[in-house]
C-alpha cells in the first residue's frame, strides 16, 4: 500500500511540474482529472488520540484522492473519486470509491444524481477528506469523528438537488437523498465500536448492515451578504452490528435507527470567515431486547482570516457530549471505575496554515482539550484515565490540482 | 470567549476596504441577453444558474489576473479570489462541477467569450473590444 501512495505522490508532483498558474486541472480529451495528497504527523501528551500511537509521535495519518469528470453534454456529468487515508491502525490506506455519480441537471431548480453521492451534513462532511480546502487540520470531532467517517460520508442511491433565487430574500440550496450507507468495518466504526464494548468484554463480530437511510439538505443564502444559514438531517431506518459480549459467551447484536441532525450558520465578510454548528444524535438500540435511547450533542464557534497570500490564522472551540443525560459524567466509566470527564470533550484549536503556493499548504496546529468522550481506551492500554487536562499537536503538508 | 471575541473585532478592524470598479462584463456578441442582475452575477459565477434566459448555455471564463478578479469577485460573488478558487475547489472534489475556464490576460478572455455562445466573463474596462458585447449589470 505504500508503494501505491509513493506512486501517486509521484505522479502529482510530476504533474505539478508542467502545471499552469491558476488552471488547477488536467484535461485528457475532455476528462478533468484532479487530485491530492496529505501527510500528517499527531503528537499528543497523555492520551492516544485519532491514531493509536500518537503519544510517540505519529504519521500514520493522511488522505489521497484522484476524481475524474466529464461533461457528457449540457446537462449530463459523470466522474468518480478514488480516495484512500490512514488514521493510525484504522483504515490503512484501502482504496476505496469516495463517489462516483451521474449527474443530470434538468434546470438549475431540479437536477437528479444516481450513483455513490457525498452527504451534505453541515458545512464540512462533503469535503472533511480534502484538508486544503479548510483552515483547521483536525475537525471538530463531536461532529466530524474521523473514525466514524464511514458513516455519513457518502450514500449508495439517488438524490434530486437544486437552487432557487428569490428575489430579495436571498437563495436557496436544496438536496434530497435515498439510499443505503456502506460502512467498512477497518474504517474505524469497529474500533470505536469494540471501545464501547470493552466494558462487558464484547466485540464487534461482522460488519454492521446498513438499512435505508434517508438525507436532506437545505443551504440559504441569506440577503445579509456574506450570512449562510444551513440545516441537514440523516435518517438511518435501521443499522445492525453483530457483537459478542461476555468475552464471547453471548452472541447477539445491537439494532436500531439512527437519526442525526445539524444546523450551521457561516460568515463571511472578506478575509474573515467565522462559523457555528450545533449537532444533535440520537441512536434507539436494542439489545437482548433491552432498549435504549442514546442522545449526544455536540457544537462550535470557529473562526479564521487569512492575513496574505500565504498566511492564515484559525481557531475553534468545541464541546460534545456522547450521552445528554449524564453531561456531569456521574454514570461515566473507564474499565467500570468511575470517570467523569469520560462523559465530555471541550476541545480549544488553533491553526496556522501556509500556503506555500496554488498547490501545496502546510499547517500546523494546537488543541488543549478538557475530557476524554473522543479517547479510546483501547488504545490507551495502562492508562489510568487520572488527567482531564491533555493536549495534542498536529502538523500537515499536502498538495493539490 | 472573550478574548476570541477581541481577536475577532481587531481582525475586522483591520480589514481592507473595497476597491473602485474599472471593469466591464462582457459575453457573446450573439447572447440574446444585454442586461444582467448582481444577483444573476453570482450565480452564474458560482456554477448555480447554467442557462441563459434566452436559452444558451452559460459557460463562465475566469482572468486570472490579482487586480480585475479581486474587484470584480468583490463587488458581485461577494468573496475573495481565494475564497472563490476554493468553493470551485470545493465543487470539483465533490464531483459537482469541473473548474472553470481560466486565462492569463485580457485578449485571451476576449477571444475565448467571442469564439463561444453563451460564455460570459470581466475585463478590464479599456480591455473590452468589439469583438464582444459589454452586459449592463442592474
Amino acid at each position: 500500500m505504500k508503494k501505491i501512495y509513493l506512486l501517486i505522490a509521484v505522479v502529482f508532483m510530476t504533474l505539478s511540474l508542467g502545471a499552469p498558474h491558476g488552471a488547477l486541472a488536467y484535461d485528457l480529451g475532455g476528462v478533468q482529472i484532479h487530485g491530492f495528497v496529505s501527510q500528517g504527523f499527531l503528537y499528543s501528551d497523555d492520551y492516544n488520540y485519532l491514531a493509536n500511537d500518537t503519544k510517540d509521535g505519529s504519521f500514520e495519518y493522511n488522505e489521497m484522492g484522484i476524481n475524474f469528470g466529464k461533461q457528457l453534454t449540457d446537462k449530463l456529468r459523470i466522474g468518480l473519486q478514488l480516495f484512500s487515508r490512514d488514521l493510525g491502525d484504522a483504515a490503512n490506506n484501502k482504496v476505496t470509491v469516495d463517489w462516483a455519480y451521474a449527474d443530470y441537471r434538468w434546470q438549475d431548480y431540479l437536477g437528479l444524481r444516481a450513483g455513490r453521492i457525498k452527504l451534505p451534513m453541515g458545512l464540512y462532511n462533503e469535503t472533511r477528506d480534502m484538508d486544503m480546502l479548510r483552515t483547521s487540520i483536525v475537525l471538530p470531532q463531536g461532529i466530524y469523528n474521523d473514525l466514524l467517517r464511514d458513516n455519513l460520508i457518502a450514500i449508495n442511491g439517488v438524490g434530486l438537488y437544486g437552487n432557487t433565487r428569490m428575489g430579495g430574500a436571498g437563495s436557496l440550496d436544496y438536496q434530497a437523498l435515498v439510499g443505503v450507507v456502506q460502512t467498512d468495518p477497518d474504517s474505524g466504526v469497529n474500533k470505536l465500536t469494540n471501545d464501547g464494548l470493552s466494558s462487558v468484554q464484547g466485540q464487534v463480530t461482522g460488519s454492521p448492515q446498513n438499512d435505508t437511510s434517508y438525507v436532506g439538505a437545505l443551504r440559504w443564502e441569506t440577503p445579509l451578504s456574506g450570512l449562510k444559514l444551513g440545516y441537514s438531517i440523516f435518517y438511518e431506518t435501521d443499522v445492525i452490528m453483530p457483537i459478542s459480549i461476555l468475552d464471547g459467551a453471548i452472541q447477539t447484536s445491537f439494532e436500531g435507527p439512527v437519526t442525526i441532525q445539524i444546523a450551521s450558520i457561516e460568515y463571511t465578510w472578506r478575509n474573515l470567515v467565522v462559523a457555528a454548528e450545533y449537532m444533535h444524535r440520537r441512536a434507539d438500540s436494542t439489545i437482548l431486547s433491552n432498549q435504549r435511547i442514546t442522545k449526544a450533542e455536540s457544537y462550535y464557534l470557529m473562526a479564521s482570516y487569512r492575513f496574505n497570500d500565504w498566511f492564515t490564522l484559525g481557531s475553534y472551540y468545541s464541546e460534545f457530549y456522547p450521552d445528554t443525560e449524564d453531561k456531569d459524567g456521574s454514570e461515566a466509566t473507564v474499565n467500570n471505575v468511575p470517570c467523569s470527564h469520560r462523559a465530555w470533550e471541550k476541545d480549544l484549536a488553533l491553526t496556522l496554515r501556509f500556503d506555500i503556493n496554488d498547490y501545496w499548504v502546510f499547517k500546523i496546529e494546537g488543541h488543549s482539550v478538557n475530557g476524554t468522550a473522543n479517547v479510546i481506551v483501547l488504545d490507551n492500554p495502562g492508562n489510568d484515565f487520572a488527567d482531564s487536562q491533555w493536549y495534542y499537536g498536529a502538523a500537515k503538508l499536502s498538495f493539490s490540482f | 470567549m472573550v478574548l476570541f471575541a477581541l481577536w475577532v473585532c481587531l481582525l475586522v478592524a483591520n480589514a481592507k476596504p473595497a476597491a473602485a470598479e474599472d471593469f466591464v462584463v462582457v459575453a457573446h456578441k450573439d447572447l440574446g441577453v444585454n442586461t444582467v442582475t448582481s444577483a444573476e452575477l453570482e450565480s452564474i459565477f458560482l456554477g448555480k444558474m447554467s442557462t441563459w434566459s434566452s436559452g444558451e448555455k452559460v459557460t463562465i471564463a475566469i482572468l486570472d489576473e490579482d487586480a480585475t478578479l479581486e474587484k470584480f469577485l468583490a463587488k458581485y460573488v461577494h468573496k475573495t479570489a481565494s475564497q472563490f478558487n476554493n468553493y470551485w475547489k470545493q465543487m470539483v472534489f465533490t464531483g459537482k462541477a469541473g473548474m472553470p475556464d481560466t486565462f492569463k490576460t485580457p485578449a485571451e478572455i476576449i477571444s475565448f467569450v467571442g469564439s463561444h455562445p453563451g460564455a460570459i466573463s470581466f475585463v478590464p474596462a479599456a480591455a473590452a473590444s468589439g469583438a464582444v458585447k459589454t452586459l449592463t449589470v442592474n
